[in-house]
């Protein structure tokens, strides 16, 4: 019941953050065409790079375009719907957290979905266009499920990371680089990554669990790996909502008024 | 011209009180370098050389390109907010040129981040696949080359913020200008890699003399081309100052002054 709640809530979010977007037409259509411009010039360098190289440990061009379809579809959902994500150290160091806790609605997801990035969409759309292109038809509903998945985890990663500012001070520099970077490794071919390498990037920082997994998975479905995921990102979002909730009770207010118009 | 040394100076000691930023800003070209090690050992794949440029080259080069691409400062963004905020009206009676104090300002900042993320970077390319024959004598020209080539970074970083006089965010622009340093500006892969007509246009275009050349001065030192490459900036620098010069003059005609 509570979960349907939070769904309805950020259903009702999307629609204000939309209809915001269109108050700020400009603004929005720039930066979101141009994040799709930004997009097409990666993919434009993976081109000439596997243009010389057509294998990279066992992955080709459509590989890796598959990699753009789950990462840019993440990232650009995480950042349509829950476009606060990345500010949350912020939010928290600066005693910002006094809007949210004075109302009744639940403070976490309500920081998240306060916020809708306009670059986000074009993520997004740069997405949706790859997976037309280069996803075969029968493997979309996989593919929107993992894309699901994906988004949930950069969701707890970000949230994980935004919530030390509880316990140290300020972890927006931590926040920024560390989902950044999560973000970098991410858009890279997973295959490349071996030994140690590959267990810290399925462990601590799960950038193998955003693109490189989903990936194998398309390419080859595997049981265990996809139970392995939901297990993965339930054990992440346990850590998340323990640190945020904990951290909430640690948080002393910052006596600032807000007034959002 | 001395009080543009003074600005520089006193921005560098400014900016020296901040080197956390620098560090972590350092830590995250580390990751970057760390993934493309990855890359290109599964690239080389056995191979010794490729395209004249063995695997230490390539990681030495790739630290040096992002050692120059990114020190780069918050130059957009502080641009946007004096122009749309209206404090640049403020600099407007300052005895000083407003391009000239931010390239200033820029300058200072992007010598420390250049320095910071190189020998961080050198360190883990160093460990990972070793020096190579790196050419002692060549250390002044690299130098100045690295030197021009900030520069015009900064015209055409400038010549991007300026549009703010008639654009509300010009950070967007921006993406797409750092992908083009990436790409066809050499900064991930040299354009050796590219093909043979891609190579050519890329060659002469201004971003891979912000990028590519300066790097691979660097690794593959060559005096021949040496004059070109700093013609070759000098022009750009005067093409791209002469634009954001253009610009601020057209743009700075927009501001209306209502007192207070």
């Amino acid at each position: 019941m509570e979960a349907k709640k939070i769904i309805r809530f950020i259903w009702e979010y999307f629609k204000i953050n939309l209809q915001s977007a269109m108050d700020y037409r400009t603004n929005f259509i720039t930066q979101s065409s141009f994040m799709f411009i930004n997009d097409i010039v990666w993919v434009i360098f993976w081109v000439i790079f596997f243009n010389k190289f057509p294998i990279v440990n066992t992955w080709e061009f459509k590989d890796l375009m598959i990699m753009y379809v789950i990462i840019d579809s993440s990232w650009g959902l995480t950042g349509v719907l829950f476009g606060n994500f990345m500010n949350i150290a912020e939010t928290v160091r600066d005693g910002q957290l006094d809007f949210y806790l004075s109302l009744p609605k639940e403070e976490l997801s309500h920081l998240l979905v306060s916020r809708s990035r306009y670059d986000a969409w074009g993520d997004l759309l740069f997405g949706i266009v790859l997976a037309i292109i280069f996803l075969p038809l029968h493997l979309y509903l996989l593919a929107i499920l993992l894309v699901i998945i994906s988004t949930l985890i950069v969701l707890a990663f970000a949230i994980i990371l935004g919530s030390l500012s509880f316990y140290i001070g300020s972890s927006v520099e931590i926040a920024k680089q560390g989902i950044m970077g999560v973000l970098s490794i991410a858009s890279y071919p997973f295959s490349v990554f071996k030994g140690y390498a590959k267990f810290i990037l399925l462990t601590l920082i799960p950038a193998g669990f955003i693109s490189g997994i989903p990936v194998n998975l398309i390419k080859k479905f595997s049981w265990n790996w996809f139970l392995l995921m939901i297990l993965f990102t339930i054990i992440l979002w346990v850590v998340a909502l323990v640190l945020f909730k904990k951290g909430v009770k640690r948080y002393e207010s910052g006596n600032l008024i807000n007034i959002r118009v | 011209m001395r009080k543009y040394f003074e600005i520089g100076k006193i921005n560098f000691l400014n900016y020296i009180n901040y080197f956390g930023e620098f560090f972590f800003k350092a830590l995250f070209i580390l990751l970057i370098l760390f993934i493309f090690v990855n890359i290109w050992k599964a690239a080389y794949a056995g191979k010794a050389v490729i395209e004249g440029f063995t695997i230490a080259m390539m990681m030495w080069y790739l630290l040096f390109t992002e050692s120059i691409v990114t020190s780069t400062s918050s130059v957009i963004k502080e641009v946007n907010k004096e122009i749309q905020g209206g404090d640049i009206v403020y600099q407007l009676n300052k005895p000083y040129h407003y391009i000239l104090y931010h390239l200033s300002r820029a300058l200072s900042y992007r010598a420390i981040g250049f320095v910071v993320t190189f020998s961080m970077g050198a360190i883990l390319v160093w460990i990972m696949v070793g020096g190579f024959n790196f050419n002692l004598l060549s250390i002044p020209a690299i130098i100045i080359i690295i030197a021009l080539a900030l520069i015009l970074d900064f015209f055409m970083i400038m010549s991007i913020a300026l549009l703010a006089f008639w654009f509300e965010d010009t950070n967007s622009f921006r993406w797409v200008y750092d992908k083009f340093l990436f790409t066809i500006g050499g900064m991930l892969i040299p354009l050796e890699i590219f093909p043979k007509w891609l190579s050519n246009i890329s060659g002469v275009l201004p971003f891979s003399f912000v990028a590519y050349y300066p790097a691979k001065m660097f690794v593959n030192f060559n005096v021949n081309e040496l004059l070109r490459v700093i013609i070759y900036q000098i022009g750009y620098i005067f093409i791209f100052a002469v634009l954001a010069f253009t610009i601020y003059h057209f743009g700075s005609r927009r501001l209306n002054i209502n007192g207070g």
